[in-house]
């Protein structure tokens, strides 16, 4: 009798499980949900890191803390608000807004380090916890700060890339999310038999660059003294390999602090050498030159006679010293940099051919450099030129282009003729591939003969420069000055001008390609006396950092 | 006969019995495996994060510069020796 009672207790015991089991995985299951037990975490991708051509890093990720407040386990406010404002250099009032007892999170300040987690942790306050995050880390600091770009927030409070290569390659770098589905028990401990279900995140793709950190190092601290020595008001160097057009450094002045972007103003945030569209100048005399050269309109020999201005309608347009040397060779033109010279090789090569080489040098179209933020060029139609716009086109003037724009150009004209698309990235690493960026011809704009008069002609032109540089012995360096006037208003100022430098070493087969610009120089308005003695001085140091053996 | 079922029958409740309580007890055990291990994992993730952080500045432009201050390794600082080694090897 007994065991009948006790069986049918513990019948009923189990009878009363299954019905309470069938109750809430049946009748009431979408009620329940399977959230009581089943529970779902996000795992998080690792942002892709970006490497130098070395290998050596430029931007990788740390560790950072995001603190939030679980309003109801606050037990002592005041303390808590002391506290926390003394550590986070906060407003007590604004920290105070923060805690509402309705909440139960509330996301208060992130991108903390370890330590400074650390110190709030030993303060042992109540309703006070971190969530981990990651953060940029710039073991370079703002090295390449225009190059890099920086990662803020979208409007859902995600990561994303702004600028440059955060900005350009942001799909790339910001990897997939992964996920953890797993049965737990009520204390948050996995349920032996549960379900486990994991999906991997997948980290970003890292970015190995054709940089060099070296280089841009050199090039950055050489801009800066250059800006401080000639009063610049800004300024930019890039460096390219003339053959690939792989950018081996760029920088522009003044640029921003990586780490507290937040601190300064978009304006700051621009690339220059990407986004300023400028009118070059006479660094813009040898792509016409080898146009007409290659049109066998002219030779180096050529002459003209330079007997004074040359007028054109009702402009009169004079050399840079109003001083003229009668009967002229081309590479004399360039040597003594003749706008009077220059309108009649522009001349000779016809109106039509010379908007002709202006579409085939790229201007007017995007070079499709792998940074964010370039800025399009316009070149307007032929039928809208008046004969002034063709004859100022020949030196410079009245046209606008962008730095890179230039640059690659000019790579066109002495690497044997072929545009190339500039490129920042080289690699790009994922956990099971590396893709490769191999250079892009573009097309033909000049044939190899030509390349090599004009690269002749080049080094002509900065051993008889009317200007005496310290240039580095025994190595023969080609290259141009320019000077642009910056119109305000439609009325060129000349007192305010862009002052340049384009120039390539070694000669016989150039290792790099410079283009220094300095924008508003104070001390000289000239190219020659600012933007030049800059490029010799970068041009040295990469002669050492390449060991480049004389050639004298 | 029916005493040896009866036996059976109380044998088998008593070994399910303290298989459920060993089987209940190894999965907490297990689980407090999973728990330590997760967070060992992510712990181990945190301090190689770290490490590369240092390892990384170690190897910077920054770095050496901070370093090269430290050690008056500037152009005031050449030392005189290089250039005078009679100096030097009085001293």
């Amino acid at each position: 009798m007994k065991i009948k009672i006790l069986f049918s207790v513990f019948l009923l015991f189990y009878i009363a499980i299954i019905v309470r089991l069938v109750y809430i995985q049946v009748i009431s299951r979408d009620f329940v949900g399977s959230d009581l037990y089943l529970k779902t975490k996000r795992l998080t991708s690792e942002r892709g890191k970006i490497f130098d051509s070395s290998l050596n890093p430029l931007v990788l990720n740390q560790n950072s803390y995001l603190l939030y407040l679980e309003p109801k386990k606050i037990t002592d406010k005041l303390k808590l608000i002391k506290f926390l404002s003394e550590k986070l250099k906060m407003e007590e009032a604004s920290l105070s807004s923060y805690i509402d007892e309705k909440k139960v999170y509330q996301a208060v300040a992130g991108g903390l380090d370890e330590t400074k987690k650390k110190e709030i942790e030993a303060l042992k306050l109540e309703g006070v916890n971190f969530e981990y995050q990651m953060k940029r880390y710039y073991p370079e600091a703002s090295l390449s700060a225009h190059l890099l770009g920086f990662v803020g927030k979208n409007e859902k409070g995600e990561d994303l890339g702004y600028f440059g290569l955060e900005g350009y390659y942001d799909k790339d770098l910001v990897g997939l999310p992964g996920f953890l589905e797993s049965e737990r028990d009520a204390s948050g401990k996995p349920i032996f038999i549960g379900a486990q279900k994991k999906v991997d995140p997948e980290n970003g793709r890292d970015l190995v660059l054709t940089i060099d950190k070296s280089i841009q190092e050199i090039a950055k601290r050489k801009l800066k003294e250059g800006i401080e020595n000639y009063k610049a008001r800004q300024g930019c160097v890039i460096i390219a390999d003339p053959y690939t057009m792989a950018i081996l450094a760029l920088t522009c002045l003044p640029d921003y602090d990586i780490d507290k972007y937040f601190d300064f103003s978009e304006n700051y945030f621009k690339n220059s050498a990407i986004s300023d569209v400028v009118e070059p100048g006479s660094i813009f005399k040898p792509l016409i030159m080898a146009a007409a050269i290659n049109e066998k309109k002219i030779s180096p020999n050529s002459e003209m006679n330079e007997d004074g201005a040359v007028r054109v309608g009702e402009y009169s347009i004079k050399t840079w010293n109003d001083k003229y040397e009668g009967r002229v060779s081309m590479t004399r033109i360039l040597e003594k940099s003749s706008n009077v010279g220059m309108v009649w090789v522009g001349e000779k090569l016809g109106q039509d051919e010379l908007y002709s080489y202006m579409q085939k040098y790229g201007f007017g179209e995007l070079t499709g450099i792998d940074l964010q933020g370039e800025s399009p060029t316009y070149l307007k139609p032929k039928n809208n030129w008046y004969k002034i716009d063709f004859a100022t086109a020949t030196f410079g003037q009245g046209i606008g282009i962008t730095p890179i724009q230039m640059i690659r150009a000019f790579a066109a004209v002495i690497n044997g003729g072929n545009l190339m698309k500039p490129y920042i990235v080289e690699k790009i690493k994922s956990a099971d591939k590396i893709d490769i960026v191999k250079p892009k011809v573009e097309r033909k704009v000049v044939s190899g003969l030509t390349s090599e008069i004009i690269k002749k002609m080049l080094v002509s032109t900065v051993e008889n420069a009317e200007a005496k540089w310290d240039r580095p012995k025994g190595y023969k360096i080609g290259g141009k000055t320019g000077t642009a006037q910056i119109p305000i208003a439609g009325i060129y100022d000349p007192s305010k001008t862009i002052a340049s430098f384009i120039g390539f070493a070694p000669a016989l087969r150039p290792k790099f390609l410079t283009l220094v610009i300095l924008k508003e120089p104070g001390t000289s308005p000239w190219g020659s006396e600012t933007a030049a003695p800059l490029f010799f001085e970068i041009a040295k140091e990469l002669i050492v950092y390449y060991n480049i053996v004389p050639e004298q | 006969m029916s005493k040896l079922y009866k036996l059976l029958f109380w044998m088998t409740i008593l070994a399910m019995v303290v298989a459920n309580i060993y089987l209940f007890g190894h999965s907490i055990k297990v689980s407090d495996e999973i728990l330590a291990l997760e967070k060992k994992t992510r712990d181990l993730h945190v301090a190689n994060i770290g490490l590369v952080k240092e390892v990384s500045f170690l190897s910077s432009l920054v770095y050496a510069e901070k370093a090269a201050i430290d050690l008056q390794f500037v152009k005031k600082g050449t030392p005189t020796f290089l250039n005078k080694l009679g100096v030097a090897l009085k001293n």
